[in-house]
This record gives C-alpha cells, sequence and structure tokens, in this order.
C-alpha cells in the first residue's frame, strides 16, 4: 500500500491543486532545454510551496495558505489518447516494478498464519500519480481549469516585449477561439497572465535583461512580471547538485537524457519537438536567429538541471512564491469576490425564474438520460455551475469549510436538477472537504463517496472518475483506519474489462484486508491471487510473481492442494518468462514432488518441470538436485552375486545360523562395523529402490551411481579404482515401487561411499497419456544421500576365493513327496583358496548334496532319516565339502530335493558359506545366496492306521493310499516300505500290491516288530519289504553327509537316537516318459511316547534327584514293560485233580538306559480287589526280585493255580521298580503295565 | 433443483479434511481447470466464517461470502469443524438440512476410534454417505 512520496493530504492538495498554463517562447524553451528539461518541466519541482501565503474571503477574513500546490500544464502538450494512456500505465507500472528494491517489510501474525510483505508499493504510487496526470479534461469540475498562464520569453530574444504581446495574444486565441484545440479550460474569461523573462546568466547581457524587465513592469505591472535567472554554472565548475526532477520524469529519458526529443509522458510535456515547430507565434525573420541561438547555445552537458546551480534553484523557487502569492492567490481572491457578488444578487430572481422554466418544460423526459444533463457553457452560466465554481476556488485556496458549505449547496441543487454527473462531483468534493478541515464539525461523509463512486461508474459509466474517486476515498479512508470500507468500495470497481486497473485494486483490496482490526489473512490471500491472476492476463509479470508469492506464504502447505499447485504452476511460469529460472525449476519441482493431480497434470506438469529446469541448468551451468523418483535408501543393498535375492531376512538367519555351526577355534568371527564387504577385482551391486508416486511412469536414462573412493593403498597414476558402465534406461511403471541395480567394478582395495545417483529422468512412453503431452525430453541431475548412511559404505577387501555355482537343473517342480537329483557344479573362480564350504536352508525345504557317486538306493535312507529329525528350528546347515578347492578347480555334487507333503509353491532359499585358507584375510567367511521356487503338485495320499500289540512290541499297519494325481496317466508302483530305525524290523504280510491307478485306493498291511525286545525270529523280518520282484541290491556307500539344524535361539540342535520310527513307502511312477520315484512317510510316533527321554525326567546316571514333575512321575510308574506267555486255553479234569497249574513265561524289559532294581511279585497280587470272577493264586516262586542292565530283558516263570475252571486274567501281580542310582533314596515305584492276559482254564468234563 | 455445489469439511488448522464436488445432471459439465477455483473460495471464506460463528447461537449460518456466482454457506459444529458449501443457486433448506445430515455422519465417523480428529477423511463410507445426502437435498 501507498506509503511513499504524499501524506494523505498533500495527496489530495496535488490531485485538486490550482493549474497554471505555460506559454513559451521558442527561445525561451531553448534556454530551459540546456538543462535537458522543457519550462514546464523545469519549474515541476518547484511547485509545491512551503511558504504560508495569506487569503481573505469575501468577508475579509484571513485564512492561511499552506503547502501550496501548483499544477503546471504546457500549452502545447495535447491530450494523449486512451490506447496511449493505457500503455503509459502499464510502462509506469513496468518501470516502478523494476527499480522496486526489496524495502521494509510488514509482518502480519494472526492465527496459525505469519505473512511478510512490503509496507512500500511503488508501482500503485506511479500508476496514480500517471492516472492522475493523464486525466481527461472534465467539462464538469471547474477545479482542473486553469487560473493563470505563464508567459515565457527569454532575455536572449531580440525582442522580448513584442514576443510577449504575441503570446499574450497568442493565449487569448486559445482560451476565446471557438476551435480551440487545446485541452486547457480556462476558470474565468479575463485569465491573469504572467510574464516572465528568463534570462540565461551564462549568455545573456543582464543589463538588458533588467531594462526589458523594468519595461515589462511599466505595461503590465509590478506583480505580473518576473526576471528569472537561471543557467548561471559556468561549465567547468562542478558541484553536486541535487537532481529534483527525476521523480516526476519519465524513466526512459532518464536512462538515456541525452537525446534531444522530450518523449510524451509524465506531466503533460510538450509533445512537439523544436523543430517542427509550426503554431502562429513564429514569425519567418525570426527563424535565422532561432537557428542561431540553437547552435550557439551549448548542450553538451547531460543530466537533469546540469546547467543550474544551487542558487538558481533557489531563484526558481523565489520565483514560483513570487507568483503564487502576488499573482496566482490574489487573482483567484478576486474572482472568488467577484462570483460571490453575482450569485449574492442573482440569488433573489434568476434561481426561482431558471427553476420554473425547468419544471414547466421538463416534466416527464428525466430520467432518460439524466448523466448527461449539462448546463450551457457560454457566457452566462447557469448558477448552479456558478456555485461549483466558487465551491472549486474556495478549496483550492484551501478555505475548506466554505468549500463544503458550497460543493453541499450545488449537490443539492444538482441532485435536484437530475444532473447526476454534476452531483456526484459535488459529493465527492464535499467529502473531500470535510475530510480536509483539520477541526470538522461533522463526521467524515462516506457515504458521499460512495454514492459518488456509484453515480460515477454505474450511471455515467465514467471510468477515470470513478477510479480517481475511490483512490482519493481509498487515501481518506486509510488515514482514518476504514479498511474493510475501502476494499468494499474497491472491490465495486473490479471489472472484467481493465485487467491491469482491477490488478491494481485487488491488490489494494487484498493490502486493505490485511491491515483490518483482525488481519482477514485469507481473504488477503485470495484476492492477492486475483490480484496477481489479472496482473498476469496485463502482462505484469513481476508483480503477478509479487502477489503469487504472498499468497504462497498462506497456502503453502495448507492441504488445499489445488490451490496451492496452481499458485506454484504460476510462479513457475511467470518466474521463467522472466528468465528466473532457478525459481521457476523449484516451483515446478514442487508441483511433481507430491502430486495429487490427475495423470494428464501431471505429465504436464513435469513436462513443464523438465523442460523449465533443462533450461535452467543449460543457462547457468547448475546441476539439478532430483526430487523424483523417491528413494527408500533404508532398503539399499548391496551384493557380490548378479542375482537379486529377495527375502534378505531369511537369509540373515541362514547365516548368522551357518556361522553358529562353522565355529570352530580357528575362525573367530569379527565384530562387523556394518560396511558391507566385497572383494577387489569381483564386481559389486548396489540395489537401491525407487519408487514413483506418480500416476504417470517415469524414465530413468543413463543412470550410475556417485561413488567416492578412498584407496587404502596408494593408487597408480590414472586409475580410479572402480568404474561403472550406467544402466541404460529403467522404466518406472507408475506409483511402484523398483529396485535398480548399479553394478560398480573395482580395482583397488579400499572403502566405497555411495554418495547419490545420477541420472537423467524422462517421462515414460507408455503412460497412457495422449502423446501430445508427453516430450521426448530428458533431465540430466542427480539427487544426493545423506553420508551417514552406514549401509551405503563399501569395504573393498584383498583378493578372497569365490563360489560359483551351477545347477544343471533346478527341480522347480516336483510332486509330493518325490526326490529328485540334479547336477550341481562348485566352482571357485576366486583367486585364492576355499575351505570349509557348507550350505544352510530352511528347514521346510528337504534337500541333500552328496558326491556325484552316491546313487538314490543310499540316498532315500538319509530322507527318512531327516524326517525323523525334530521339526523345530530355523536353518538346516550341510556341510559339503570338507577339505579345499583351490582357485580355479571346481568340483561335481549331486543335490538331491523332495517335493514337500502338501502342493503348492515353495521357496528354497540356500546359502553357502565358505571360508579363505588364508588366516588373515580381511574378510572370516564369505556367503553365496541362492534363491528358487519348487512348485508341487499332488500324488498320492497315505492313510495309515497302527494296531498295537499288547506288549507294544509289535504292530499291525494298515496303510489306505490313494492316488490323487491330476494327470490320468499317472499309475503308482508302491515299491518297498523301509523302517528308520534299527530296533524295528518290518514284516511283510501284503505279498504284492496292485498298481495305483488314477483316482483308485488300494489297501495293504505290513508289520512291525521290536527287535531289540524279540531278536528276529524269522528270515521274513528285515529293514525293508520290498513288494516288486526287484533285486535287492546290497548298500554300497552309506552317505557320510554331516548336518545339523539349528534353533531360532542359534544353537545347534542335537540329533537324538530316539527310540521313534518313521516309515518310509517307496513309490514309483511314469511321468512323462520319465521314471520319477518318491517316498512318504509313515509316523509311527506312538512308540516313543513310553520311553520318554531320560534325561528329561532326571534319570541320568549322575543324578540322584527325581524332578517332581508330572511326567516323570508318570514315567517313574512305567520304567520297565513285560510281556506275558502261556498257553491260552488249558483244559483240565477237575475230576482228577482239584487244581490246574499253567506255567506262565514274564519277559520284562528295561525301558531306560539304567540299571533297575525290579521286584516281581506274585502274592501282593491285587486281583481280588478288581475282579469280581473266580480268583487264581501264583504258586511256586511267587516273588522274585533282580537288577535289569539298561535296555535288557529277564524272563521269569511262574506258575499260576487255578481252582475252577473259567477266564482269568493273568495279568494281577505287581511290578516294583526303581533305578538303582535312586534306589537309595526312593522307595520302589509300582509299575502300569496292566492290560489283561486272558487265560481259559476248561473243565475237560464239562466241556465233554 | 439444479445447480452446482463444492462441499469441503474445514479442521482446525484450516485444512481441508474432506472435499467433494456435487453436481447435478443437468449442469454436468465439469470445469476441471477451475476446480482450484473452489479451493481458492471455500478458503477465504473461513475468514467471515470465524467472524459469524460468534455472532449466532445455531450451527447454521447461512450465506456468509459471495463470489462471482458462488455463494458461500456454512456450518460450525460443536467441535469447531467448518463445513462449507459453494453453491451457485439459492438453496437454503435445502442446505440446512444437507449440513444436518452430514453432521449426524460426521459425528458417527468421530467416534470411531481409529479416525485421528483434523486428518483427512478416507472413509469410502462417509463419502457415500454425503453423496447420498448430496442427492437427496441438494441436486435432485
Amino acid at each position: 500500500m501507498s506509503q511513499c512520496l504524499h501524506t494523505t493530504d498533500g495527496f489530495i492538495k496535488s490531485t485538486f491543486g490550482p493549474r497554471v498554463a505555460v506559454l513559451c517562447s521558442q527561445d525561451a524553451e531553448i534556454i530551459s532545454k540546456r538543462n535537458n528539461l522543457s519550462f514546464a518541466e523545469l519549474i515541476r519541482p518547484f511547485c509545491s510551496i512551503n511558504n504560508e501565503i495569506h487569503v481573505r474571503d469575501p468577508m475579509n477574513q484571513v485564512f492561511t495558505i499552506h503547502d501550496l500546490r501548483i499544477t503546471v500544464c504546457d500549452v502545447r502538450s495535447s491530450q494523449p489518447d486512451e490506447n496511449m494512456v493505457k500503455q503509459m500505465l502499464s510502462d509506469a507500472i513496468t518501470d516502478a516494478t523494476s527499480e522496486a528494491e526489496s524495502s521494509q517489510t510488514m509482518n502480519v501474525q494472526c492465527n496459525n498464519y505469519s505473512i511478510s510483505i512490503n509496507v512500500a508499493c511503488p508501482w500503485f504510487d506511479a500508476y496514480r500519480e500517471m492516472l492522475m496526470s493523464t486525466a481527461p479534461p472534465m467539462q464538469h469540475e471547474f477545479i482542473s481549469y486553469c487560473t493563470s498562464c505563464l508567459l515565457v520569453v527569454s532575455s536572449l530574444h531580440p525582442n522580448p516585449i513584442e514576443e510577449f504581446a504575441n503570446l499574450s495574444k497568442h493565449q487569448n486565441h486559445l482560451q476565446h477561439s471557438a476551435k480551440c484545440e487545446t485541452s486547457l479550460r480556462w476558470m474565468t474569461p479575463n485569465t491573469l497572465k504572467y510574464y516572465v523573462l528568463l534570462h540565461d546568466v551564462s549568455q545573456a547581457d543582464e543589463q538588458k535583461a533588467k531594462k526589458v524587465l523594468t519595461d515589462l513592469q511599466s505595461m503590465y505591472g509590478n506583480n505580473a512580471c518576473y526576471l528569472l535567472k537561471i543557467n548561471s554554472k559556468v561549465s567547468t565548475d562542478y558541484q553536486n547538485i541535487p537532481d529534483p526532477w527525476s521523480r516526476f520524469l519519465n524513466r526512459k529519458s532518464k536512462q538515456n537524457p541525452s537525446s534531444n526529443g522530450i518523449d510524451i509522458g509524465v506531466n503533460l510535456s510538450p509533445p512537439n519537438d523544436l523543430d517542427i515547430e509550426t503554431s502562429t507565434e513564429v514569425h519567418p525573420d525570426d527563424q535565422k536567429w532561432m537557428k542561431d541561438l540553437k547552435h550557439t547555445v551549448p548542450t553538451q552537458e547531460s543530466g537533469y538541471g546540469c546547467c543550474l546551480t544551487l542558487s538558481d534553484h533557489d531563484n526558481l523557487r523565489n520565483f514560483l512564491f513570487d507568483f503564487a502569492s502576488h499573482g496566482l492567490i490574489p487573482h483567484m481572491e478576486k474572482t472568488i469576490r467577484n462570483f460571490s457578488e453575482q450569485i449574492a444578487s442573482r440569488k433573489g430572481i434568476h434561481r426561482s425564474l431558471f427553476r420554473a422554466t425547468k419544471t414547466f418544460f421538463g416534466g416527464g423526459k428525466t430520467v432518460s438520460a439524466p448523466a448527461l444533463k449539462s448546463y450551457g457553457m457560454g457566457g452566462s452560466e447557469s448558477p448552479e455551475l456558478q456555485v461549483r465554481k466558487i465551491a472549486d476556488l474556495y478549496f483550492l485556496c484551501q478555505m475548506y469549510e466554505n468549500a463544503y458549505q458550497h460543493y453541499h449547496a450545488a449537490k443539492k441543487d444538482f441532485s435536484n436538477d437530475q444532473a447526476w454527473l454534476h452531483a456526484a462531483g459535488a459529493s465527492e468534493m464535499a467529502a473531500l472537504s470535510n475530510f480536509m478541515q483539520t477541526r470538522s464539525q461533522r463526521a467524515y461523509p462516506s457515504h458521499y463517496v460512495e454514492s459518488a463512486i456509484d453515480t460515477y461508474s454505474v450511471t455515467c459509466s465514467n471510468d477515470y472518475l470513478s477510479l480517481r474517486c475511490a483512490l482519493v476515498s481509498l487515501e481518506c479512508l486509510r488515514q482514518r483506519g476504514m479498511y474493510s470500507e475501502a476494499a468494499s468500495q474497491l472491490l465495486k470497481l473490479v471489472n472484467e474489462a481493465d485487467d491491469l486497473k482491477s490488478a491494481i485494486l485487488l491488490e489494494q483490496i487484498a493490502q486493505c484486508f490485511l491491515r483490518t482490526q483482525r488481519p482477514l489473512v485469507r481473504k488477503f490471500a485470495f484476492h492477492i491471487v486475483l490480484a496477481g491472476h489479472r496482473y498476469g492476463k496485463a502482462l505484469q509479470r513481476q508483480c503477478a510473481l509479487l502477489c503469487y508469492n504472498s499468497a504462497l506464504q498462506v497456502y503453502r502447505g495448507s492441504g488445499w492442494r489445488l490451490a496451492e499447485d496452481h499458485i506454484n504452476f504460476t510462479i513457475g511460469r511467470q518466474s521463467f518468462n522472466l528468465q528466473q529460472l532457478d525459481i521457476a525449476s523449484y516451483s515446478f519441482e514442487h508441483l511433481i514432488k507430491d502430486s495429487q493431480q490427475h495423470p494428464s497434470q501431471q505429465a504436464f506438469f513435469m513436462n513443464e518441470y523438465l523442460h523449465v529446469s533443462s533450461r535452467y541448468k543449460n543457462t547457468t551451468k547448475a546441476i539439478i538436485d532430483h526430487v523424483l523418483p523417491k528413494l527408500h535408501l533404508e532398503q539399499t543393498v548391496a551384493r557380490d552375486s548378479p542375482y537379486t535375492v529377495e527375502n534378505n531376512r531369511q537369509f540373515e538367519v541362514l547365516e548368522s545360523s551357518i556361522k553358529t555351526v562353522a565355529k570352530s577355534p580357528s575362525t573367530q568371527f569379527s565384530e562387523q562395523d556394518g560396511k558391507f564387504e566385497c572383494v577387489v577385482h569381483e564386481t559389486v551391486w548396489v540395489d537401491i529402490c525407487m519408487e514413483n508416486p506418480l500416476k504417470i511412469a517415469l524414465s530413468i536414462t543413463d543412470a550410475s551411481l556417485s561413488v567416492e573412493f578412498e584407496p587404502i593403498e596408494s593408487l597408480p597414476e590414472a586409475d580410479v579404482g572402480w568404474s561403472a558402465v550406467p544402466l541404460k534406461e529403467v522404466i518406472l511403471p507408475k506409483e511402484s515401487q523398483k529396485i535398480v541395480s548399479f553394478p560398480i567394478k573395482t580395482y583397488c582395495t579400499g572403502t566405497i561411499s555411495v554418495i547419490g545417483i545420477e541420472y537423467k529422468l524422462g517421462i515414460a512412453e507408455i503412460s497412457g497419456v495422449p502423446q501430445t503431452n508427453v516430450s521426448s525430453a530428458e533431465l540430466e541431475g542427480r539427487q544426493l544421500f545423506s553420508l551417514q548412511k552406514q549401509n551405503l559404505q563399501i569395504k573393498v577387501c584383498a583378493p578372497m576365493p569365490k563360489l560359483e555355482m551351477i545347477f544343471e537343473e533346478f527341480p522347480t517342480k516336483l510332486l509330493n513327496g518325490e526326490i529328485k537329483s540334479t547336477k550341481l557344479t562348485l566352482k571357485n573362480v576366486g583367486q585364492t583358496d576355499m575351505q570349509n564350504v557348507k550350505v544352510a536352508c530352511n528347514p521346510s525345504v528337504k534337500c541333500m548334496f552328496t558326491n556325484h557317486i552316491t546313487d538314490f538306493q543310499s540316498c532315500k535312507k538319509h530322507f527318512l532319516l531327516h524326517e525323523q529329525r525334530p521339526t523345530q528350528g530355523v536353518a538346516f546347515v550341510q556341510s559339503i565339502i570338507e577339505g579345499k578347492l583351490k582357485a580355479g578347480e571346481q568340483i561335481e555334487l549331486t543335490a538331491w530335493f523332495q517335493g514337500t507333503v502338501q502342493s503348492g509353491e515353495q521357496t528354497v532359499n540356500l546359502l553357502f558359506y565358505y571360508e579363505p585358507t588364508k588366516a588373515d584375510s580381511d574378510m572370516v567367511y564369505r556367503v553365496m545366496k541362492y534363491s528358487n521356487q519348487i512348485s508341487t503338485t499332488p500324488s498320492i495320499d497315505v492313510n495309515t492306521v497302527v494296531l498295537w500289540d499288547n506288549s507294544q512290541s509289535n504292530a499291525l499297519v494298515s496303510v489306505d493310499s490313494s492316488n490323487l494325481s491330476k494327470e490320468k496317466s499317472t499309475d503308482f508302483t508302491f515299491k518297498c516300505v523301509m523302517s528308520g530305525s534299527d530296533c524295528w524290523c518290518l514284516k511283510q504280510v501284503t505279498k504284492t500290491i496292485p498298481l495305483l491307478k488314477f483316482q483308485q485306493s488300494v489297501k495293504f498291511y505290513f508289520q512291525a516288530v521290536d527287535i531289540s525286545f524279540t531278536p528276529p525270529s524269522t528270515e521274513s523280518e528285515k529293514s525293508e519289504i520290498h513288494f516288486t520282484d526287484h533285486q535287492i541290491t546290497d548298500v554300497q556307500s552309506q552317505v557320510q553327509a554331516s548336518w545339523a539344524l539349528v534353533s531360532k535361539e542359534q544353537l545347534v540342535l542335537q540329533h537324538k537316537e530316539d527310540n521313534k520310527l518313521t516309515v518310509a513307502l517307496e513309490w514309483s511312477v511314469q511321468n512323462n516318459n520319465q521314471i520319477c520315484t518318491g517316498q512318504h512317510y509313515i509316523d509311527m510316533s506312538e512308540l516313543t511316547t513310553d520311553a520318554t527321554s531320560a534325561a528329561r525326567i532326571g534319570l541320568s546316571q549322575n543324578s540322584d534327584l527325581i524332578l517332581e514333575n508330572n511326567e516323570s512321575l508318570a514315567a517313574l510308574h512305567k520304567l520297565v514293560r513285560w510281556d506275558l506267555d502261556f498257553k491260552a486255553i488249558q483244559t483240565h479234569d477237575f475230576s482228577k485233580s482239584f487244581l490246574c497249574y499253567l506255567p506262565v513265561t514274564i519277559q520284562i524289559q528295561n525301558l531306560y538306559n539304567c540299571d533297575l532294581s525290579v521286584t516281581v511279585d506274585g502274592l501282593n497280587s491285587n486281583q481280588s480287589q478288581s475282579t469280581t470272577g473266580p480268583i487264581f493264586l501264583w504258586v511256586g516262586k511267587a516273588l522274585s526280585q533282580f537288577t535289569l542292565s539298561p535296555k535288557s530283558a529277564l524272563t521269569i516263570s511262574m506258575t499260576a493255580c487255578f481252582p475252577v475252571s473259567g477266564i482269568f486274567n493273568l495279568n494281577t501281580f505287581s511290578v516294583w521298580a526303581v533305578p538303582i542310582h535312586l534306589g537309595n533314596t526312593n522307595p520302589m515305584f509300582p509299575q502300569n503295565c496292566q492290560y489283561p492276559c486272558y487265560a481259559t482254564i476248561q473243565d475237560k468234563n464239562s466241556g465233554s | 433443483m439444479s445447480g452446482n455445489y463444492y462441499f469441503v469439511i474445514v479442521g482446525h488448522n484450516d485444512n481441508p479434511v474432506f472435499e467433494m464436488e456435487l453436481t447435478s445432471r443437468a449442469s454436468d459439465i465439469k470445469r476441471e481447470d477451475h476446480r482450484h477455483l473452489n479451493q481458492f473460495i471455500a478458503h477465504a471464506s473461513l475468514d467471515l466464517v470465524d467472524e459469524h460463528m460468534w455472532s449466532t447461537n445455531a450451527m447454521y449460518l447461512k450465506t456468509v461470502d459471495k463470489f462471482n456466482e458462488w455463494f458461500v454457506s456454512a456450518f460450525v459444529t460443536a467441535s469447531r469443524m467448518r463445513f462449507i458449501i459453494l453453491h451457485n443457486v439459492r438453496n437454503e433448506e435445502g442446505i440446512k438440512s444437507f449440513f444436518n445430515d452430514v453432521y449426524d455422519v460426521y459425528s458417527k465417523l468421530v467416534m470411531n476410534p481409529f479416525y485421528k480428529i483434523n486428518t483427512n477423511i478416507d472413509s469410502p463410507a462417509f463419502e457415500k454417505k454425503v453423496n447420498f445426502y448430496g442427492k437427496r437435498h441438494l441436486t435432485n
């Protein structure tokens, strides 16, 4: 908002100041031209008269005029036409903006907003000043009429007196000729003429000048003549003279002040160059000396007022004061006196007569064209106009109270006459005269101004008047702090037609909103955006930019994304047009960074960004820091194998597991410092995760890493220690993440720090956006990382072995349970030897690595053994090469994979581990990762029912198997069943099993026998049963693979030889002309429930404590088991003997690995309580005590004695047992093995 | 009743938490390039909304602002969330009922423990409800 230049008071005084015409002779003009100024321009800075001047009103009351501001206008100047005015206004703003420096700023804090804006708004002042100075002449306002005329002739003129007479004549001609050409109007018929003799001190003769002055004074009176001395500066001496002119003059001519012609410009400077002077006052005779004068007058110096000294300035000031106090003001005083007399005399009759005629004639047609109603401008003026005229004169003489009275009266009269334009003018001035009274009785009548504005703009559609009125009113309201009223007044004038005017007004409105009691920040923001928009339309880019930047303070990060984008986009566009490419690039960067716009809009923004930033880069050689794509640096990984491996977490587990297993005294794992390690002369890949948040696809071309390399040893010259081939093109699809791998080849040990990526960003072709919007522009730039990121440092180590692995054919498809082998070649492609090669895999994967001569027969046993291993654990580690693998050597292995029982996809993660043979290597070990998928499809389904023998040493297994294969031609053949335990043998029951055809089921049986309990008695009991006539081949080579299972807590799980029994069922199938073989497993784990781990219940040898838990107590009652052998049906002739004796063999087995003390007691049998049937007795040696060595069995004989026939349960004796090492502290525990063993005793007599 | 409507819920930091444009079928021509203007007008009206809400006990503030052909009506909830509607036709009753119904839905939304107040509302159910009330009261 305008803060500089004018106070409100001064602004009004200079806007409505007395107007003085200047009529110059050519010679005077030439003299003033030495200062590169016309005469009117020369005196202009001195037109504000600070000295007080006294004036009397008709009542002889004395008033003091302060700060009189005279407006001078050259008679010869012509009114610029409308387009020119527009151009001038626009230029004024452009000039003011380009000069405006970021001056004082004002800070507004409100709610959560903090806004800082410039206090000064110089282009607004420039606009306003230009607007006022190019005002079209207004007929209805006498205030802009000229009251007097300065006639100027130089003392160099051969005949100045005659020239004065000529000028005077010319003035009379101008004023009174009917066809007056100039835009000037004159207040009174007899205009005050003031004769100025311009004296060039350095050129002319002073005596002559003084004489001419005396002549003049005698002709025109003392107070109407003045000798003005200028140009007293001697050309050589240099004085630093202030330059008061440049403020008023066109900026363009200031830049080039030596140009002869003065531009059509500010303040009605004469448009006619002196050469083309055609007016009547120049006589042909004069032409000659005039030319001479032109040539003699030196014009070598440049700059305004270059020939003036400070005393000349004083001369000018004194001249104007003299003119005002002796010429102008007394003249106006006189005029006022005349008018007031006239009005007083006419009041009586004329007005009433006038009104009568008016009402008589103008009854019906009042409303039709009220604004155009005009009063006769000829000799006899209507009284209303006279009132207005006298009011204007009062105003000019700063007798504001009188002015107000008359304006008020005029306003009433004009409205009564429905002369709306005149009424509006009068009411505007009434308000102003009220405002100008320092101690007014009345309140400021802002409604006067409002109605004036309405009339001007609506009724009269006079843009200039309404605008002038609003701008003046803005000043008044501003001084009174009525900002919201000012805003609403200005708002009325904003229209579609005039962009520049609307822009200026909207900007002021916005500023008003910010200065209200409670700042209306959001209103401010919106209106400043509107202003910026209009400035943009009016091609005032600098102003537009300033507006939008102010608005951005409110909208930035506010969440109103569309609005923010609009502002950023406009700032970008306008800055680009103004060649402020850095700001443009920055703004567009904001647009694409986090855009939520539609794809086409995003493509458009992206396009603009690429273009603008490319231009920025090319012109300033700046390095562009890309914001897209987003980098997820936390996911960055480096790797030394070309395969990308997902599931890094799993591999970390595998790696720490394998380290646990590989831990040997010789291998000490140093604390890793977080740096990734790679080996010199190898390629390392850095995977960076990029995200494209936009809805269009982006392309990245020529991408490479920015790397800093710190060598350990000094490098040979010209060797950089690393090299990288840029990636040609990477397409990032819309709204996606992608991992991009950058290879780096190293040549030297040291540390590589990845500090950023360099690439060219562009829009990919495939983006579903109309092709016209997609450009081929690519923007070169980079993205830097923060250096703290540890994982972006890579240590380059000394030469190491390197393992490379090739699967001949990885089995990606398997049937459930199928076992398949493939050839695996391991090669040491590194520079040194390796040893201790191990591999870890996730435990759900069934795989095995053997040397290549091992066949399936020996392998299947191992899969069976693995099936028995504990199921918990996170990694399964196998040792594959114990010895060394020298550099360049390779070894062939066989890898066996078995499909899982469940169908589906399964990920196989293999982690190979190896150590260098050299002890002092940088790296203790290296790993290689391999990941692949196996998909398994259904084969067969096996359901088993296990029928246990009483003694649990013998079981019949019934197997239900069905073909689940999806393919019709698959017929499964069962080849054999195989026991996985040394203690259990299998016995054939079903001799042959038919082919298991598509969608069929088969049922068969076999028997399992515990050979530790009952030694193998027949040939038919062996560890394998074959159902086909396949020749049994002996297992020739035992697989010697050692393996370990690692738990979650990184402990190696002990592999225990439990008494667990798993039986493998082997099958084969013809599948796609290939014979596939597989195994399914039957878990008969009920067996093991008896023999709970001895250690778990505290039955280890060295402990004599019993763990007090349920499990151990239960186990202590099941230390032994026994089996009874007797003749099941005994026929006895009770008639011959009353008692029947039956010998019973009891076999007792120790289930544990410790010595037991056992008592078998037939005497204290508890059968009497439990059985209701007939009882029997043990006779003979019914109590035996003995010791059972670990896992051994003992047979004792007892005899049962039956008195009657019947069915008896013989298992009625009680057995007591205790581990010997606990025997001292504990009693014997009764053993539970009370399954019924029935003996049938038949009476021979009753049977027959 | 035809007309174009733009509805926005403004949070405590003057941030929009929910926006929706409601147009009747008759005037379906969407002016894509002027969508930001809605935001500007709505945001600018907040000054007057904040002024008006202290002058009445009612939550519904009627028309508080106007820009070109757009009227701005507002409704301030008990928790000072500001509902703002831009409309180019007068429809006081409809807007009032719309505000009340949306307030109801909004209250239920706020009771959701997973919704944090003042944050963007991206519940499809809420959107559907607002759309439904918009059709019923405004653009039917």
